[in-house]
């Protein structure tokens, strides 16, 4: 069977002893980043990615995969003990999870975060191994105009879900589109918005401009106010639920996993719609809705189940259409270009052992990481604890010297200063920046397929909406974006993200 | 309509919408426009820059017509200052000096940022940073760049 056959393939690869280490240690330093409170996983990813530069691909998107679940993980432990959700996804867990730890229970809480994302996890590996092949498969046909059009929907759809404004995040996506035509233009050899610089022939680093925007803005934002101030802390004792848990908790899981599985495939999606969307599922559900938001147990696992399966589905159009569904997928993508792997229909039979071997490496991720999770419960908690006037010279440091060692040149550390300066400017200006980084990765492919495509028609436009697919896409995108303008879904909107 | 473009959020992101969409469909200008069917380099940040001036108008339409205009809140120059001059003392310092200076100094530049740094602390940091950055850089990335070059 085809299905075993590929299964079979990976993990050669990915139960390749040294790549077994590369999983352990990037679920290792990504929970351990992702734990420390105030730093979100795009923060943390950005962060670490100069660490997998000098590897081989395979075993540098291993780790990477490690970091980026490892990251999640670490952002819930955070939310639930400290009630300082790192991001979007982890807002709905720290609801029950805090109170469940004021109540003395923030073990239990742990543990039930930590078995609902390792259940999601083995069952998501296996939706998406069976999954993207099809996928794929559909996409083969696709020529340019399709993919132009592609995009343009995945790109509505961040946008939608993006907090805030929706014209400020298409705002942002253009800005990012814009950066990315930065450097050398492939058609025609001229260097575009180079300013005479010489490291911008080959165009902005996007690592510089993550961290930039991420890690240095978070900086700014918080360095005043957080290293006077003192974390309050919730102990942790007992660590294994009791039998109850086991008994709301499981089924909760259980739907979190096949919800969070097909809302992460959606363009767009990804763990923050599917934790939201999983935890008012729930609250339907319960037999008992008045226990949640006072440590219902299927608060925690319901959401944290949803939001690591999405988390491992969204890889699914990431890798085999080339459409990041969120900012952190945004950044993913980046990391495997940096590699010289583009994600896409072809990743499966030109990159089949590297696919397999991630796709893989994602179940072993999964079981080390609940192995690593339950034992270092504590040390995650000191972590936790460690004063913010200690933490952020070592992310700086650590920003710092990566940026330097990616061109062994100060560059792109100069680069990423001025992405502070913009990322915090873009803080007040009340903007996401994630969309921008969005636009930034797929700038150069939508230039691409929109030129290829206007090539293909003679520049009439119309190529678009004669090729039924396309057309099919871009009213999908019109929509995507006028259902945006209706009343009731605007006031919807703004209600799921006013949780927060 | 001034202090709305230049007090909230809204108008200043129209301000800075406009003026580097315009900017970036003027610069676009000095390259090849080309047509649709045969674009020249220019074609594409052009596009781009005009649909974003655009944008920028539509951000101020939709933030004038608010009801209740949001304002700024104080702005941390602090921090904006001295963690930027920490990144950019930085990357001078590890491209002339090596590894050592170039933490001391983000670190010690970056403390300032703080309302009240203790400098013993500040000094305690920068050491131990120096060292796990020598350990993971250095010797387990084999990051080829001296600790300390004169």
């Amino acid at each position: 069977m085809e299905f075993i056959d590929n299964l079979a393939l990976g993990f050669s690869y990915s139960l390749a002893l040294h790549n077994i280490l590369y999983c352990f240690i990037g679920a290792l330093l990504g929970t351990a980043i992702g734990v420390l409170p105030g730093l979100g996983p795009l923060a943390t990813i950005a962060m670490l990615l100069p660490l997998t530069f000098t590897l081989d691909p395979i075993s540098a998107l291993i780790m990477l995969a490690g970091i980026y679940y490892g990251a999640q993980y670490g952002g819930s432990t955070t939310a639930i003990l400290v009630n300082l959700p790192g991001e979007n996804s982890s807002v709905v867990t720290a609801i029950d999870g805090y109170q469940m730890a004021r109540q003395g229970r923030g073990g239990a809480a742990l543990a039930t975060a930590a078995l609902a994302s390792v259940l999601a996890g083995v069952l998501a590996t296996f939706f998406i191994a069976s999954f993207s092949p099809i996928l794929a498969q559909a996409a083969l046909s696709f020529k340019s105009p399709e993919y132009f059009s592609l995009m343009i929907v995945g790109l509505i759809a961040a946008v939608i879900l993006a907090n805030g404004s929706i014209i400020k995040a298409i705002g942002m996506v253009v800005v990012g589109l814009i950066l990315g035509t930065v450097g050398t233009d492939l058609n025609s050899g001229v260097t575009r918005f180079g300013f005479g610089l010489l490291p911008l022939m080959s165009g902005l680093e996007f690592v510089a401009i993550s961290m930039g925007l991420f890690a240095f803005a978070e900086i700014m934002a918080n360095v005043a106010q957080k290293s006077s101030g003192k974390t309050d802390l919730h102990r942790v004792t007992r660590l294994w639920p009791s039998k109850d848990d086991f008994r709301l908790g499981t089924p909760a899981a259980i739907r979190g996993t096949l919800l969070g599985s097909i809302l992460g495939i959606l363009p767009g999606g990804g763990a923050a719609l599917a934790s939201f969307s999983a935890y008012s599922l729930e609250k339907k559900v319960a037999r008992d809705p008045s226990a949640f938001g006072h440590g219902a147990i299927q608060g925690v696992a319901g959401p944290e189940a949803a939001n690591n399966a999405a988390a491992q589905t969204s890889f699914i159009p990431m890798l085999t259409l080339a459409i990041p569904s969120n900012g952190v997928m945004a950044l993913m993508m980046g990391a495997m270009m940096v590699h010289n792997i583009v994600p896409g229909p072809m990743v499966l039979t030109q990159n089949a052992p590297m696919f397999w071997a991630l796709v893989t490496s994602m179940l072993i991720g999964n079981v080390i990481l609940v192995l690593l999770n339950l034992p270092l419960v504590g040390l995650w908690v000191k972590l936790i604890s460690v004063p913010y006037t200690v933490l952020y010279p070592a992310i700086l440091m650590f920003c710092l010297i990566g940026l330097y060692g990616i061109e062994n040149s100060s560059f792109n550390v100069y680069v990423a200063g001025v992405f502070g300066l913009v990322g915090f400017l873009l803080h007040k200006l009340r903007c996401e920046p994630a969309p921008l980084l969005l636009g930034f990765i797929l700038g150069p492919l939508l230039e691409e397929n929109l030129r290829r495509s206007l090539l293909l028609s003679k520049g009439d436009f119309s190529i678009f909406v004669s090729r039924p697919i396309s057309l099919t896409l871009l009213l999908l995108a019109a929509v995507l974006l006028i259902s945006t303008m209706l009343p009731s879904l605007r006031k919807k909107r703004e209600e799921a993200f006013a949780e927060d | 309509m001034l202090r709305f473009l230049l007090r909230s959020p809204d108008g200043q992101t129209a301000l800075l919408f406009v003026a580097f969409g315009l900017a970036v469909a003027w610069g676009a200008t000095t390259y090849t426009l080309g047509t649709p069917g045969r674009m020249g380099p220019g074609f594409f940040p052009f596009v781009l820059g005009i649909l974003l001036a655009l944008l920028g108008l539509g951000v101020f339409v939709s933030g004038w017509a608010k009801r209740e205009r949001e304002e700024f809140g104080p702005t941390p120059w602090r921090a904006i200052i001295f963690i930027t001059a920490a990144a950019l003392a930085a990357g001078v310092l590890l491209e002339r000096f090596g590894l050592a200076p170039a933490v001391i100094a983000s670190t010690f530049i970056g403390a300032l940022a703080e309302p009240r740094a203790s400098w013993l602390r500040v000094a305690a940091v920068s050491v131990a940073l120096v060292i796990f950055a020598w350990l993971v850089f250095i010797v387990g990335l084999d990051l080829r760049v001296p600790v300390v070059r004169f």
